[in-house]
């Protein structure tokens, strides 16, 4: 009986309506409905707005803004309305042989390369902490995961304050050590190992919660185990604690991956809004594609460049899919 | 023999034990030192005088903490409370039709049947991964045409429904057994009331995820405000922040004092619901 | 009420779940469906229920047709085997709810409400949430929301399964109880023979969709319509003997014995027959002439003032119930004769009874 229960109450296509299977049953839309249009004016039509955006080559144009609003609902009779818009891969091929793309590409790398294996690294040797059975564990969860909650302009202000080269706290800390001060903010070069830092600050309360469930769901069992044969803490955690969270691990680097690539808001604050002291020596890709629409107007480029920054992080979306795919069977 | 080796064994275990929970909470407590600093300082700052917040080597704690001076300029040059005003106003509207939208259709997409579901919803799905940044540009223009821009309207209307909250609420709609459903039905309950008056309630903890998770992104939220406000007095706190910083000069005493408003208030309703926030943040992060 | 239901069919896809079923329960019955697991007794139970649209055929209530008739309108109580109690509400709400949609006044739904707890005996937790019950309670709980309507029928799926052993045989007794003192129609699944045996009026036994027998429990054992019936009820089950009619004797399948038995000449010459023998319908007798036949005892254990023994005919073994003073042995010679209840003889092929 089980299995046909099963059957009965899965393939609900008709039971659940409880009408005539013949009758047309609009209910289920009328549930939709606000849903289903807030989706497709503001998540749909974007999409692929975009994606046509970055075909037409007029919107690269210095009146490209002008243009676009003329012409934005236009799909492919752009002439008869008079906009000098037509389809092309010039946005593309502009923004692969842009500098600055390659170089907001190279910083992100940089940054996610820097970020993601320290962040990660550390949270599984908190999360092992924050795991263990300890006074104040409530307390210490709360001072761990407060960075998630807070407004990153707050605090990146604050990091700003932190970082400054006279009276910033982090420079004294290295003075306390014998370490001469660093201009963090002011030093082109240095720029992007500020944003480092404040990064891997910014991004431990997720990783440390990720890890923390994926602990959760090991066996007590493995580590009496590996107690009764008298293994070492030291040993019991690279030889039973990492193996066992290693898929955990995986997804949680993946995922620390794909919002890495998207880092923008806490440069923000750093450098009051533009993109490192110089204003060009920080480039990332959101900062690059924002800056090619709201400050250039270009439009087509902006699309463009957002389309490829959309297949990088498709990229690592489909392999993190293969990755739990493969890690669960 | 062998009891004398048991014995020192259990007490080595006991030595290794103590030292080990000594050292955990050595370490847990530099951590911790390093996680909540920030927040330290910038809470103490806003207490400090321009003196003591340029002072090398740094004042660790404030000479008076009635010194309220930053507030007060922080207040007087820019209107944060009508700031803070506009932040209430937009996150308690977001929220609000955020989860309704999101009630309506998880249940739709759970319990109620209509052709292609499963595959709407997959297709949904996939739009998870698509960046907030790449349909930004195009919501700028929409917003724009429908007259709202530097608007508070602008700010929620863009942020009233949300495929990833609707993911979470789902799947926990789909956990609730279908007997209850049929229970109901055979009760003489609608799909209207059994919608409201089981499912709802039975929901409670997994809403309260949705709700909080999503107030938090809504406090936060920069950009969106950054795009669409041009007037002072339509800002919402972190962008009413940014511009107060970017605009005054380079005391960080009134910025201090500008930010611990910003963020106090979500300290405190993370420290009343840190449960449900973790749990969702636990379920694949933050935003979607 | 009377329920008449009419070639009821049920199909999912390419799957007959309920196949071409008609038949007609009594007033203040209570009737089992019983039947193996895929039987269909479930999906009848959710068509009874409205749950489940009818692929074809038509259930009457009394006189009206409800077939198209919504689960909400059909004045039907259900209880679920999980018992689908709201967890989020007491008691008291559980019980309350049908009546709360049907916007009856506060005060008089509570009455109510608290007066089917009474009945079901459930009165003393009426402010606790279904998880601080016991499973017992739960399904009191569960058949006092289903009753609080006043339903015209009340369904019971599975309704003692999810109980322990004590249990179940206590809330086997409350569901006969409750069903006499209401006197409302009530239909129960179970895949459990002794349950439906023990409580019901009439069982509706069921194979594959298909309706093998509607009688009383008594009946369906002493007068088994076909094969599967007899084979589904009675414990130790029903012995089987496989054989050839040829000339009126039934003789074993590979011919190493035959005996004469008279139901063997109604068949044609040489249809493969089953001779269904109950446990207790086979006893040893003096001599071969009372003998039905000769057979040897296989092996015996003790129970008691009786044996159960194994007795072998050709290269065939069964059950039968054998005193033990007649100190019968391993080996010993055995006249068997057979009683007039409890031998069936069955085509083999169809499993249809020869009478």
């Amino acid at each position: 009986m089980a299995l046909f229960k099963k059957k009965a109450t899965n393939t609900n296509a008709e039971v659940d309506t409880f009408k005539s299977p013949n009758k047309l049953n609009i209910e289920p839309f009328l549930y939709l409905l606000p849903f289903i249009i807030g989706i497709l004016i503001f998540t749909i039509y974007p999409i692929f707005n975009v994606l046509r955006y970055s075909f037409i080559e007029g919107l690269g144009h210095p009146l490209g803004k002008q243009l676009a609003e003329r012409c934005t609902f236009i799909l492919t009779d752009a002439s008869a309305k008079g906009c000098d818009l037509t389809w092309g891969l010039g946005n593309f091929e502009y923004v692969l042989k842009d500098k600055y793309f390659w170089s907001a590409l190279k910083n992100t790398f940089q940054y996610v390369l820097c970020v993601v294996p320290v962040s990660t690294c550390l949270a599984i040797i908190f999360a092992v902490l924050l795991n263990q059975k300890i006074k104040l564990r409530g307390l210490f969860q709360t001072v761990f995961f407060l960075p998630m909650v807070t407004s990153s302009i707050a605090v990146g202000i604050c990091w700003k304050y932190l970082f400054n080269y006279n009276y910033g706290f982090i420079n004294y800390l290295l003075n306390t050590f014998g370490i001469a001060s660093v201009d963090w903010l002011g030093q082109a070069s240095m720029n992007i190992w500020a944003v480092i830092i404040y990064g891997i600050w910014d991004i431990m309360p997720m990783t440390i919660i990720l890890l923390l469930s994926g602990l959760q769901n090991i066996d007590e069992m493995y580590y009496t185990a590996a107690k009764v044969d008298g293994a070492k803490t030291l040993r019991i955690f690279f030889r039973i604690t990492v193996p066992l969270l290693a898929p955990t691990i995986g997804l949680v680097m993946i995922l620390n991956t794909i919002s890495c690539f998207k880092v923008y808001s806490s440069i923000f604050p750093l450098f009051n809004g533009s993109a490192g002291i110089t204003g060009k020596n920080l480039y990332t890709a959101v900062f690059y594609i924002y800056n090619q629409f709201f400050i250039n107007s270009k439009y087509g480029r902006a699309a463009a460049a957002a389309v490829l920054l959309f297949f990088i992080i498709f990229a690592f979306t489909m392999f993190q899919k293969w990755f739990q795919n493969k890690v669960s069977n | 023999m062998e009891t004398n080796e048991k014995v020192s064994l259990l007490t080595r275990i006991k030595r290794n034990v103590t030292l080990g929970k000594v050292l955990t909470y050595v370490f847990l407590a530099i951590g911790a030192l390093v996680m909540v600093w920030p927040f330290y300082w910038m809470i103490s700052s806003a207490f400090k005088t321009q003196l003591e917040i340029v002072s090398f080597p740094p004042a660790f704690v404030p000479n008076s903490w009635a010194y309220l001076e930053n507030f007060k300029i922080a207040f007087v040059k820019a209107p944060f409370a009508k700031y803070f005003f506009n932040s209430i106003v937009v996150t308690i509207a977001c929220v609000a039709c955020t989860t309704f939208t999101t009630i309506l259709a998880s249940f739709a997409f759970s319990r109620l049947n209509f052709k292609g579901r499963d595959l709407i919803f997959s297709l949904l799905l996939s739009f998870m991964m698509v960046p907030f940044e790449m349909v930004a540009m195009t919501n700028t223009t929409t917003i724009t045409q429908f007259g709202l821009n530097n608007s508070l309207l602008g700010l929620i209307v863009p942020f009233t429904t949300s495929i990833y909250y609707t993911f979470i609420l789902r799947n926990f709609f789909v956990s609730i057994p279908d007997s209850l459903y049929y229970s109901a039905r055979i009760d003489g309950a609608s799909n209207w009331q059994y919608l409201w008056k089981i499912m709802v309630p039975i929901a409670k903890p997994s809403l309260f995820t949705i709700i909080l998770l999503n107030a938090l992104t809504c406090w936060n939220s920069f950009f969106w405000p950054r795009i669409i406000i041009t007037s002072a007095e339509n800002r919402t706190l972190p962008f009413g922040l940014y511009a107060f910083m970017s605009e005054g000069g380079t005391e960080y005493g009134p910025y201090m004092a500008a930010a611990t408003i910003v963020v106090v208030p979500m300290i405190a309703l993370f420290l009343v619901a840190r449960k449900y926030i973790v749990n969702g943040v636990a379920r694949g992060g933050l935003k979607g | 009420m009377k329920i008449k239901i009419e070639h009821l069919t049920k199909r999912f896809g390419n799957f007959t779940a309920v196949d071409d079923f008609s038949t007609t329960f009594e007033d203040g019955e209570l009737i089992a469906l019983l039947g193996p697991s895929g039987c269909g007794k479930s999906t009848m139970l959710n068509m009874l229920s409205g749950i489940l649209p009818v692929t074809e055929g038509k259930i009457y209530f009394d006189d009206d047709d409800v077939t198209d008739v919504s689960p909400d309108k059909r004045g039907v109580g259900l209880v679920f085997q999980n018992y689908a109690l709201y967890p989020h509400m007491t008691v008291l709400q559980n019980i309350c709810f049908p009546l709360e949609i049907q916007k009856m006044p506060k005060e008089e739904r509570i009455a109510k409400a608290k007066e089917m707890a009474k009945l079901v005996h459930v009165d003393e937790f009426l402010d606790r949430k279904p998880g601080q019950l016991s499973g017992g309670q739960q399904q009191r709980v569960a058949i006092a929301r289903a009753l609080v309507k006043k339903p015209r029928l009340l369904l019971l799926d599975e309704p003692l399964s999810n109980l322990d052993a004590r249990l179940r045989l206590e809330m086997r007794e409350e569901i006969r109880r409750i069903q006499q003192e209401t006197g409302i129609t009530t239909v129960f699944v179970t895949h459990d023979q002794e349950e439906a045996m023990s409580i019901s009026d009439h069982i509706v036994l069921m194979k594959l969709g298909v309706k093998q027998q509607y009688a009383e429990p008594q009946e369906l054992y002493n007068d088994p319509a076909n094969n599967f019936v007899a084979d589904f009820l009675g414990n130790p089950p029903i012995n089987k003997i496989f054989g050839v009619a040829k000339g009126g004797n039934f003789e074993l399948e590979d011919g190493s014995a035959s005996f004469p038995f008279e139901l063997c000449s109604k068949v044609a010459e040489g249809t493969k027959v089953t001779l269904g023998i109950r446990a207790e319908s086979a006893y040893p007798v003096a001599t071969a002439e009372e003998a039905a036949f000769v057979g040897e005892v296989s092996s015996t254990y003790a129970m008691g003032k009786e044996e159960l023994g194994y007795i072998k005919i050709g290269n065939q073994e069964f059950r039968a119930y054998i005193a033990s003073e007649l100190g019968y042995k391993k080996g010993d010679a055995i006249n068997v004769g057979f009683k007039d209840r409890g031998v069936f003889l069955f085509v083999t092929e169809t499993g249809e009874r020869v009478r």
